[in-house]
């Protein structure tokens, strides 16, 4: 019991850096949204607790105005998954660190949704209540600047 | 290979990410102050009974195995502890202007807040506070401005056994002095700059 809390915890924290993308950020935005689970009774998931990291995240985002959050275009390009093929021969964990650092928030987290926590497109889309689309067309701009950043790095690794 | 190898070096990324274990004891002991376990529900007659016997083993086993916890090195830890999150200087979760008012927002607490009496002289103005841990125990950090504009920290937890023994000392620690003292049924400690 006590271990699943500390993996959910975990998983939890990874979930608020893929959004933030900064370590102090993101275990201020755990902090916050444990405690508004509790405050609740919530059920203690990770579907729930991604849930509420997002909202919370969003919310302080909409306050303090740091990050644009216009909505995508909802034309998808293809397979939710391939710039996992496309985006390939790899870089340092600095270059992925920059990488995801060029990528907006909400295609970080989807990125980290299908890459890391393994999520179909679909349950992606009702977790964070975005259209199909609209999921599709984040992961497909996330490869696109994921191969721009990667690429030059890449090169120089390769030369 | 590309798919496999972005797949893996995302996951690495990831995987090597970890909160602090001092973030993580103190999300647990919130989730602990909200969800007691099932032997605080007993009866007062029944925890009491099965207290004194678990209390009377811990003793023999502690007389006989283990020295006596030096409760210097306590006072020491907690010290360094304040010191070390004073200056990460994390923002306020609830802004509040009183301690009534923080009693009310902070109610994951197992302990009553105190407004303490010792610094009152001081003119030093509350202005917010979020939850943490001292040695893994739930507890509340306070920011405060003193009069001069001076940043202060307070932090209160609840006065156990073993808090309560160790009265009232200062401590240097990090650069800053560090006040530890007991009010009511709370242990605080303070962290100003020398």
């Amino acid at each position: 019991m006590a271990r699943d809390l500390d993996q959910l915890l975990r998983r939890g924290y990874r979930f608020a850096l893929a959004l933030t993308h900064d370590e102090a950020r993101a275990e201020d935005l755990l902090q916050d949204a444990w405690v508004a689970m509790l405050k609740r009774g919530a059920p203690q998931h990770a579907g729930y607790l991604f849930q509420t990291l997002r909202n919370r995240f969003l919310d302080q985002v909409k306050r303090e105005r740091l990050v644009t959050l216009e909505p995508l275009d909802p034309a998808g390009e293809g397979g939710e998954l391939a710039f996992l093929d496309e985006a390939s021969s790899w870089p340092e964990v600095g270059a992925i660190h920059q990488a995801l650092g060029s990528l907006r928030p909400l295609e970080r987290e989807a990125v980290f949704l299908a890459g890391i926590e393994g999520y179909t497109v679909r349950e992606i889309a009702e977790l964070t209540g975005q259209p199909l689309g609209t999921v599709s067309s984040l992961i497909q701009r996330a490869r696109r600047k994921l191969r721009d950043v990667l690429r030059p790095a890449q090169q120089e690794t390769t030369s | 290979m590309s798919d496999r190898r972005l797949r893996d070096d995302l996951r690495d990324y990831y995987q090597a990410k970890e909160p602090s274990e001092a973030m993580l004891d103190r999300l647990k002991a919130m989730d602990v102050a909200a969800h007691p376990p099932a032997w605080q529900q007993l009866s007062p007659r029944t925890v009491s009974l099965l207290a004194a016997a678990a209390v009377a083993v811990v003793a023999v086993g502690l007389g006989i195995l283990m020295p006596a916890y030096q409760s210097s090195d306590l006072g020491r830890a907690i010290a360094d502890e304040i010191a070390l999150n004073h200056q990460k200087q994390f923002a306020a979760d609830f802004e509040a202007t009183s301690y009534g008012e923080l009693r009310r927002v902070m109610d994951k607490l197992d302990f009553a807040l105190a407004e303490p009496t010792r610094i009152a002289g001081d003119g030093a103005r509350l202005v917010g506070a979020r939850y943490c841990s001292i040695q893994g125990q739930l507890a509340a950090q306070l920011r405060l401005e003193a009069a001069d504009g001076e940043r202060l920290t307070l932090y209160q937890t609840a006065r156990t056994q073993e808090l309560a023994k160790l009265g009232e000392t200062q401590l240097e620690a990090g650069g800053l002095v560090i006040d530890l003292w007991q009010e009511g049924g709370a242990f605080l400690g303070m962290a100003r700059a020398p």
